[in-house]
């Protein structure tokens, strides 16, 4: 979140739309997130008035979340064009907006309702990795993209590389959270199911195997996205050694963009 | 203008605030519950594990099993868990006072454990666990478990065969080359040990007043007093 908060002003050239929002969007955090940890036991063998604290918790979540989205969106408004060029911009705005995503759907799995469906299966699993990956990993390698020049004074040298790993990871990471999202709300469905029998009263569960059986195309999914991001990966590695082996050059160097930004400059 | 007292005071403030809902209301509610002693039986419920029983909850540990199976029964009438037989009422905090590490676990790619040991039991519990460790596909046909293969050991038999040899158990695709017999390791065991002991008591009386319950009448003949040292 820091990260976001330093990067997206520091690459557009113009401050952050509202202080206050982000300290109200801080303060909210830091007080409501450490409930809603509960979240994870819905359902679970504690007692229920825990669980439902939790439930409040994760709702108040949507204050920091709405907040922090709306600063960050507003602090772009005007300047998106810069995403033609930024790598860090690219790879930090897919982050944020992630980041407002996976919070929002974080929000309604800790509705008793949903979670009745969703706990327990790749839902959540799906949930998890929008979090770490297309919030959190994407703003860390967007800050790298901005990071390491500075600090080892040498361009990154080939801007197609990171073309390639900002596609490769965005795209992998969509796919495995669409599927596995898919999956775990079809195998919730499915597992909570009391088919209604011959006699008209709800009969017997679907047997298990069966729904392991139906996730498994939703699994082969996954993997195609696991190697379309590792192709990112890759890209990210070759491009990142190669940084480290090349030599410096003497004078001033200019910064490796997607294209070559007629003016970066945001105008006041 | 100096904020270091109100960041400090706000930071002090958040800190306590979650500190307060995640230590201490689940302190409060739940740190204190004990065995509850049921003296038709003579016995405190729920009990502790046997010593091999123990050990084969490291290797579930170990092993990774969690990331797969949860240890928790829903309650009736949320979820499927007792339609399925995972257990005849959810699980309570009472449930897992004994355990210094509860497997209470977030993801079902396989079923409920929590009362496996009262779905495979005796001996023929065993067999079942021995074949569907070293192949699930004999048992369950399409499952996605990995074989567990490593609690098992292929040897040549030097004398005479052990009396713990399991082959004759597999089907005869997985028999080994002749000279040759399989046997559970120690872990292998152990871990079956644990799963044959795992299952959880009827309701204690206290929660039976508090959380429903499909059968009463189960819960019963348990007695309203505890006695915390015969759990010792
Ligand atoms: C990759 C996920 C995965 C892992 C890891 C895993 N299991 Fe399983 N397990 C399954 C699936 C899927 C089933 C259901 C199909 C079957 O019976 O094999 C299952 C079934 C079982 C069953 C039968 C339960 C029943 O009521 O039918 C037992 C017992 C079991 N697993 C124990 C274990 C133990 C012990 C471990 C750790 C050594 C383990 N599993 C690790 C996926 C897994």
């Amino acid at each position: 979140m820091a990260a976001i908060y330093y990067f997206l002003p520091k690459v557009l050239g113009k401050p952050i739309h509202s202080y206050y929002l982000s300290v109200l969007g801080f303060w909210s955090l830091a007080i409501f997130y450490n409930w809603a940890g509960v979240h994870h036991l819905i359902g679970g063998p504690v007692p229920v008035w825990v669980q439902t604290a939790g439930i409040a918790a994760s709702f108040m979540m949507v204050v920091p979340v709405i907040v922090t989205g709306l600063n960050q969106h507003l602090t772009l408004v005007g300047a998106a064009s810069a995403l033609k060029y930024s790598p860090t911009l690219r790879f930090i705005v897919f982050g944020g907006v992630n980041y407002t995503l996976t919070s929002l759907a974080g929000s309604l799995m800790a509705m008793r309702s949903w979670a009745e469906i969703t706990h327990f299966t790749h839902y959540t699993v799906a949930h998890a990795h929008h979090g770490m990956y297309a919030f959190f990993t994407m703003v860390m390698f967007g800050s790298i993209y901005y990071i390491l020049p500075r600090i080892i004074l040498k361009e990154w040298p080939s801007a197609k590389l990171i073309s390639l790993h900002f596609w490769a990871t965005a795209g992998g990471i969509t796919l495995y959270v669409v599927v596995m999202s898919i999956a775990g709300i079809q195998q919730g469905l499915a597992m909570n199911a009391l088919p209604v029998g011959a006699d008209g009263h709800a009969g017997s569960p679907i047997p298990f195997l069966t729904i392991v059986a139906n996730t498994i195309q939703w699994l082969e999914l996954r993997t195609v996205a696991g190697v379309v991001i590792a192709i990112g990966h890759i890209a990210f590695a070759i491009n990142f050694t190669w940084m480290l082996v090349k030599p410096r050059q003497p004078g001033t160097s200019e910064p490796t963009l997607f294209r070559h930004a007629p003016d970066l400059e945001v105008a006041p | 203008m100096n904020r270091a007292p109100l960041i400090f005071l706000g930071i002090f403030f958040a800190l306590a605030f979650s500190w307060t809902g995640i230590v201490l209301t689940n302190h409060l509610s739940y740190a204190k519950l004990q065995p509850v002693f049921d003296e038709t039986e003579g016995k405190a419920f729920p009990q502790k594990l046997p010593g091999n029983a123990e050990r084969g909850k490291e290797v579930y540990r170990d092993l990774g099993c969690v990331y797969c199976h949860t240890q928790q029964v829903r309650q009736p009438g949320y979820g499927t868990d007792i339609e399925r037989g995972w257990g005849e009422r959810g699980s309570v905090a009472r449930d897992y006072i004994h355990e210094k590490r509860v497997y209470l676990g977030s993801m079902r790619t396989g079923p409920d454990l929590r009362n496996v040991g009262a779905r495979f039991v005796g001996d023929a519990g065993r067999d079942w666990h021995i074949q569907h460790f070293y192949d699930p596909q004999i048992t369950s046909k399409g499952s996605i478990m990995p074989p567990f293969r490593f609690l098992f050991e292929t040897r040549s038999i030097v004398g005479e065969a052990s009396p713990r040899a399991v082959q004759a158990k597999l089907p005869a695709q997985y028999q080994p080359p002749a000279g040759h017999e399989i046997v559970l390791t120690q872990r292998g065991e152990d871990l079956i040990s644990y799963l044959l002991a795992l299952k959880d008591p009827a309701l204690y009386p206290e929660e039976a007043a508090r959380v429903y319950v499909p059968k009463p009448e189960s819960a019963e003949k348990k007695t309203e007093s505890a006695h915390p040292e015969a759990a010792k």
